[in-house]
């Protein structure tokens, strides 16, 4: 039996689509969120994220945020500096996970360090992970 | 007897001499006299009839070590003997690494009144730590450069082997044909996607194997034609003019496949990423500055934003804009394929104006 899903909206920001669609995927046979919106590069998601917020509170903000580092356009470092300065002029609760491939040690720990990312996960992510991150988030 | 040892013109003293390659040295600034001991006249290859003086003493150095001379020499006379090592001048002017040592000459006072040594040619040793000093430079680059690339290899296959991961996890549970269906369709494009990493792999890997082939002639004209009858379609059908200047540098010893692909990338780039109100225009010239022959690809573009991406453009599967067929690895390639010649590449750039490559060949 499925649990009723406690996250109302999710948020994807990776430009690999096998990957993306593959977590689509999980997140709807997993019940782990209502609604998911979806987005290839950092721009694309930062310009959702502003016009969300001028809307704000009429519409529901993404409470988890998954986000992926090597991306074109704007990569997911970019879009942290610009998400972090949204957060500070903004009041949203959003759990915010690094999802990437890189192994990278200085790229792992830059990332953990970061005050508004709460977690790093390296690819691939299991789908008890995916499960536990959005627990994770549903109770913060 | 006579100790053999404390006379200059005795047998033990000049084969020690000899053997060791030193010569000895003295300024008497008092008497305002130089000498120079016979091994040390043949290792600087002083003729019979030269007289040492002090004003001549610094001509037996090279001019950049002047300063560091006069430093020691005037310390030595305030008491401090001195250790150096210096690149000297033969009296025909050829350069040698030399072990200079300084000790203060005193009178029968005790008085400091000169400066006298010895000074030994260390020349083969010398050359041997310089070349060695290289390689160990040349293998901390290349090992840099093989730890970066590890990096990439495992960034890349990781990515494809954690979407096949979850690919397979998620088939365990699957409840219609049609769920089954799509899941293969993933598999497949996974496997195509894999594929396609290891030949971007393999192109890297092939430019370093490829730099030890040898340089021939490659006319830069010549180049220019084959790309532009390759590219033959997307040209006519871009609108793409190309405009080329040669004269200044016609050609330069290359690998002809380098130069093609850098051709071939440069181009491309400039159509794919053209400015939306205008047709490409590209310009292309050689010319000669400084010692070094120069390419360059100037283009009126999209362009690109450096202030944000100048550390990435020539990163491998970085791209900037949004195009499906942004693939991110031509660039990546062609400055692999200039580094591994010794050359460097470099660009400017001004949003919706347009972007100049620069190539320094060697």
């Amino acid at each position: 039996m499925k649990t009723h899903p406690q996250i109302k909206l999710s948020c994807i920001i990776d430009d690999d689509i096998i990957y993306v669609n593959l977590v689509k995927k999980i997140i709807r046979n997993k019940n782990l969120s209502e609604k998911l919106v979806i987005f290839r590069n950092g721009e694309e998601a930062l310009m959702y994220f502003k016009s969300n917020l001028n809307n704000f509170p009429t519409t529901s903000f993404p409470e988890i945020v998954l986000l992926d580092l090597n991306m074109p356009v704007m990569d997911g470092w970019e879009f942290l500096k610009k998400f972090r300065k949204l957060k500070n002029n903004n009041d949203f609760s959003t759990s915010l996970f690094v999802v990437s491939s890189s192994i990278d040690p200085y790229e792992i720990n830059k990332a953990k360090s970061d005050s508004i990312v709460t977690d790093y996960l390296i690819k691939p992510v299991k789908m008890d992970a995916f499960e536990k991150l959005f627990r994770i988030a549903a109770s913060s | 007897m006579k100790n053999p040892l404390t006379h200059f013109d005795n047998f033990y003293y000049q084969e020690i001499a000899k053997m060791t390659a030193a010569g000895g040295w003295g300024i008497n600034f008092v008497k305002k006299e130089s000498y120079i001991d016979p091994e040390g006249r043949r290792i600087l290859n002083i003729p019979d009839s030269f007289v040492p003086k002090p004003k001549s003493a610094l001509d037996f150095y090279v001019e950049e070590h002047h300063e560091k001379v006069l430093e020691l020499i005037n310390s030595c006379r305030s008491g401090k003997p001195f250790t150096a090592y210096l690149k000297m001048l033969t009296y025909d002017k050829k350069e040698f690494w030399a072990r200079a040592i300084g000790k203060p000459l005193y009178d029968h006072e005790k008085n400091i009144v000169g400066v006298h040594g010895v000074f030994q040619d260390i020349t083969s040793e010398k050359l041997k730590e310089l070349s060695l000093e290289n390689s160990l430079h040349l293998i901390e680059i290349q090992n840099s450069k093989l730890l970066n690339f590890a990096h990439i290899v495992s960034h890349n296959l990781r990515s494809h082997s954690s979407n096949l991961q979850l690919t397979l996890e998620l088939m365990n549970s699957v409840s219609s044909e049609e769920e089954r269906k799509e899941f293969m369709e993933s598999l497949d494009s996974i496997s195509k996607s894999l594929n396609d990493t290891i030949v971007h792999l393999n192109e890297i890997v092939n430019v370093q194997s490829k730099a030890d082939e040898e340089k021939l002639p490659v006319h830069f004209e010549e180049i220019l034609q084959q790309v532009k009858n390759s590219l033959n379609q997307v040209i006519l059908k871009t609108k793409t003019e190309i405009y080329s200047d040669f004269s200044l540098v016609p050609s330069i010893k290359y690998i002809p496949a380098y130069m093609e692909s850098i051709f071939l990338n440069l181009i491309t780039n400039s159509i794919k990423y053209k400015h939306p109100d205008r047709p490409p225009k590209i310009e292309i010239s050689t010319y000669f500055k400084n010692g070094s022959d120069y390419l360059e690809f100037k283009d009126n573009g999209i362009g690109i934003d450096l202030e944000l991406y100048k550390d990435k453009v020539f990163t491998m599967y970085q791209t900037f804009h949004k195009r499906e067929d942004s693939v991110g690895i031509g660039l990546f390639l062609i400055k692999n394929q200039v580094e591994a010649l010794h050359g460097k590449i470099s660009l400017e750039s001004t949003v919706n104006k347009g972007t100049t490559f620069t190539i320094q060949f060697n």
